[in-house]
């Protein structure tokens, strides 16, 4: 058995560190990357990490965050639920609004104890966070 | 601090595993491969105990955490003592063989390389949260969630109004992050993705280890030293080793259940087939693809298998059912809002064979991009079609083969079937697929092309 696969073993050796060498064109450039963003980021808090990685769209939601107490409830009126967005606010309680923007007053008025967030891309992007009409419901 | 409290966490998973594991194998020894295999049974019997102790409304908060950890260690380590001849694995072969060792330059290489990986591995983790959408969406969310509430049982899990994208998919993820931020005290979703470079790690372990049971190590470690430096595992994109998402931990547990249910035993425990039901656990708790996988790996196992092995499947089949019951019912329970759900579709044939082709050709193009997969899919194929004449396929080969033949049909199935925008889905999930069947690919070829240990 052992004789029936030497042949064979030093192909697929010599195979396999082909693949090697090619995968390392890539693992080797993506190792030096690392390096250099590692070392980039060094003493950074985890919020301006997510900075860089997020740009200014993570501003406005830390803007988002500072304004909107914790363990709130924040009704959401936009035409395409940004999932995102229910991880970054939480322990804010995403809910469900409205899909259609004009709305924003409805649902306010709907739902007096919550905030209304409004989200929109596009042409127009907007991210516009309303108290509650009434605070203790 | 934050790394400290994470390497003591896994610590503590491993520690945990490692007593579950030594009271199901009895094996009074510690060795290297315990290691991966701890961290692999750790992970699952924490999230899964967690995750009941919340469903029976039994509390968790402050001291009790660490009470209910220290009690998860204690009860396998007394089990030990009570039933001390006690040997739950019987019967198989431990098939570790020591050959002599093979000093080629190319064993340098692969240690090289696979250091290189594990370090860009880990500085990717170290540099900057995760952000990718699954990993935050899904699996992030739910673990902020199990953080913050301590249970599943809150308002952001129950309510249908919360905006929860796809909260019941499995939470053995979720919990796995949640015991490290519990431990921590606050949320850090960049330290947390070192859990995942465990995870990575553990399994290229334990492939070396099923390979190393067969094969001289040299080759067994030229063959992952060439899984790891696969470039989908270091490029930013969703297949990265530590990005976040569940495919790299179901890897894990998928190819432990394979390994495990072909009795390949590294050295250090015997007749692993017993572990089956906890990794078969893993899977399914950890993502929904995980149901039809352990049962085309039992179907297979359970043909393969002479009638009295069949009766021991069949019960290795009952006891995994009796466990994945609760995460079953609760599942059902939870809202279902996937964007993904699959419904059956009443396809016109035309369609359907439309389908068939995007999927088709989806894959080839996938697996053929040199840019994440390397040269993988060459010597893939050169591997399956070298005639089996000269070099015929093991058996154990041949199951994998067709596990992964049948898990690739089922996942085929699932496109076919998908309501929505079938051009919008596949780049997505495709290299993620792709990702569950390489580890048991692996394992195929090795089997069949590494020199085998002398006797």
């Amino acid at each position: 058995m052992v004789s029936r696969h030497n042949g064979v073993t030093v192909w697929i050796r010599h195979a396999l560190l082909g693949a090697c060498v090619v995968n390392s064109l890539f693992l080797i450039p993506n190792g030096w990357n690392s390096v250099v963003s590692f070392r980039a980021v060094q003493g950074l808090s985890n919020i301006q990490r997510r900075y860089l990685q997020r740009g200014e769209t993570y501003r406005a939601l830390l803007e988002l965050e500072n304004h909107v107490p914790n363990f709130t409830t924040v009704r959401l009126v936009s035409s395409e639920p940004p999932w995102y967005l229910a991880y970054f606010l939480y322990p804010r309680l995403l809910k469900k609004g409205s899909d259609i923007l004009t709305d924003r007053y409805e649902i306010r008025k709907r739902y007096p104890g919550d905030w209304v967030l409004v989200y929109s891309e596009g042409p127009h992007p907007e991210l516009t966070a309303y108290p509650p009409l009434a605070p203790h419901g | 601090m934050a790394e400290l409290i994470l390497l003591l966490y896994v610590a503590y998973l491993v520690g945990l595993g490692a007593a579950w594991l030594r009271f199901l194998a009895g094996q009074p020894q510690w060795q290297g491969v315990h290691l991966f295999w701890s961290f692999c049974l750790g992970t699952i019997v924490w999230a899964y105990t967690h995750f009941l102790l919340n469903l029976f409304n039994i509390s968790t908060e402050g001291i009790r955490l660490y009470l209910w950890q220290v009690m998860l260690v204690a009860l396998p380590v007394a089990g030990g003592r009570i039933l001390p001849g006690r040997r739950c694995f019987g019967g198989e072969e431990n098939g570790r063989r020591e050959g002599k060792r093979l000093n080629h330059w190319s064993n340098s290489v692969a240690v090289v390389l696979i250091a290189i990986a594990v370090l860009t591995a880990a500085l990717q983790a170290l540099a900057f949260p995760m952000h990718m959408w699954d990993s935050i969406v899904i699996y992030g969310f739910k673990a902020k969630i199990l953080m913050h509430e301590q249970t599943f049982k809150s308002p952001a899990f129950l309510d249908p109004s919360v905006l929860h994208y796809s909260t019941d998919y499995p939470l053995l993820v979720p919990y796995v992050e949640a015991g490290y931020y519990r431990w921590l005290g606050h949320i850090d979703d960049r330290v947390v993705r070192l859990i995942f470079l465990a995870y990575w790690i553990s399994w290229l372990g334990i492939i070396y280890e099923a390979l190393a049971a067969r094969l001289r190590r040299e080759y067994a470690r030229l063959w992952v030293a060439f899984l790891a430096t696969l470039p989908v595992f270091s490029n930013i994109f969703m297949g990265q080793a530590v990005s976040g998402f569940a495919d790299t931990p179901f890897g894990l547990y998928w190819t432990g259940f394979l390994i495990c249910g072909l009795g390949i035993s590294p050295h250090g425990f015997e007749a692993p087939s017993l572990l089956t039901p906890l990794l078969a656990l893993g899977c399914a708790f950890t993502k929904n693809e995980g149901i039809p996988a352990v049962a085309i790996g039992w179907g297979l196992f359970m043909t393969q298998a002479s009638p009295q092995r069949r009766r021991l499947w069949m019960r290795y089949w009952g006891a995994a059912v009796l466990l994945l019951l609760p995460w079953g019912w609760v599942r059902y329970q939870l809202p279902h809002n996937s964007a993904h759900q699959a419904k059956i579709l009443d396809l016109p044939i035309g369609q359907t064979f439309a389908r068939l082709k995007l999927i088709t050709t989806s894959f080839w193009e996938e697996i053929m991009g040199i840019k994440r997969w390397g040269l993988f899919s060459l010597l893939a194929l050169a591997g399956l079609f070298w005639p089996s004449r000269s070099i015929p396929f093991p058996r154990e080969s041949k199951i994998l083969l067709m596990a992964i033949g049948l898990q690739a049909t089922v996942y085929a199935y699932v496109y076919l079937i998908y309501s929505g925008n079938l051009d919008l889905l596949v780049p997505v999930t495709l290299p993620r697929l792709i990702l569950h069947g390489i580890g048991p690919l692996v394992l195929a070829l090795g089997w069949r092309f590494g020199e085998p240990q002398k006797l």
